[in-house]
């Protein structure tokens, strides 16, 4: 099962064959995108929705002075929001992180499939709640947790998101975000991110190299992030006795 | 783009092995003073024996300037 949407969404539902042929074709015409290729930026009006596929993406708003804040990072599999075609204009911007793949769903598509499939639309709208309560879990972060804290938890749960979609290989995975970036994820400067990394690597806990991360101590990162995994819901599918 | 390093000395001299770059020296002195607000908020108890210092070096490793917080 390669596309990678059919994995996310598959947390959420147990598909038809039928239910995963249409996924396959919604991913099926996916172009490539270089690293800072801006998808959508703020105040355009999209006619598509996209999907990624490989590589990453982030969520963004740019403020009058040129200071950033990046709002989400959209790994393998998620969907840059499936409602951008319903605002009337897009009040953030979504770019690539690295180089990525990712597919382009018109949204008179994305329409028809959710009509016709309401397994899909259910999976979709579950999808939207995660995305949701990955966003409330990201401003508890900046807001309240210390630089040490944020920045273990931002890894530990994209080691968990990465993992549910195939792309961690044990402890290790690819993490195409600049410092700078970074800063702007968890609102530090990025001198203060670059030496709260230096102090995780000299604790053993992770190594940053060549935009890969090496978690070294899996259960120490948990435990220094206390990190709840309740909100990623990473199991939805209904137990035998919810169906029937 | 110039590389600059940020040591914090408290009880404990932490030195910055791997340094940041940034546009000007300019722009070193405005992110050392934003950091030591960060440790300031995010780790109060470095202030605990008194006395918190942020010293700035420059790509040859030459002083260019430092922040200390006391307290008393």
């Amino acid at each position: 099962m390669r596309n990678p949407l059919t994995r996310k969404l598959g947390a959420f539902c147990d598909f038809s064959t039928e239910e995963k042929a249409v996924l396959d074709a919604l991913c099926a015409d996916t172009r490539t995108g270089k690293a800072g290729e801006i998808l959508i930026e703020e105040g355009d009006r999209p006619d598509d929705v996209f999907l990624l596929v490989e590589g990453w993406g982030y969520r963004y708003k740019h403020l009058p002075d040129g200071e950033r804040q990046i709002l989400a990072y959209l790994l393998p599999g998620d969907l840059c929001d499936i409602h951008i075609f319903i605002l009337k204009e897009m009040d953030h911007g979504i770019a690539l992180l690295g180089d990525a793949r990712f597919a382009k769903i018109h949204k008179d598509e994305m329409r028809s499939t959710m009509r016709a499939h309401p397994g899909v639309l259910e999976a979709l709208f579950w999808a939207t709640l995660v995305d949701e309560a990955v966003l409330r879990e990201w401003l508890v972060n900046v807001g309240q947790r210390p630089a040490y804290e944020r920045i273990a938890h931002l890894f530990y749960e994209l080691w968990l998101r990465l993992r549910e979609v195939g792309e961690v290989e044990d402890h290790e995975f690819t993490f195409p975000v600049t410092q700078a970036q970074l800063a702007d994820t968890v609102g530090l400067t990025p001198v203060h991110v670059n030496r709260t990394l230096q102090r995780m690597r000299q604790e053993g806990l992770i190594t940053l190299e060549n935009r890969r991360i090496v978690i070294h101590d899996i259960a120490a990162l948990e435990k220094i992030s206390q990190f709840d995994a309740k909100y990623l819901h990473l199991d939805r599918r209904p137990s035998k006795h919810e169906t029937s | 783009m110039k590389r600059y390093f940020f040591d914090v000395t408290d009880g404990f001299h932490d030195q910055d092995e791997k340094g940041v770059e940034l546009a000007d020296d300019r722009a070193a002195q405005i992110e050392a003073i934003r950091f030591a607000g960060e440790v300031l908020r995010h780790e109060p108890d470095r202030l605990e024996d008194g006395r918190l210092s942020i010293q700035v070096f420059d790509a040859e490793h030459e002083p260019l300037f430092s922040i200390t917080v006391t307290l008393s």
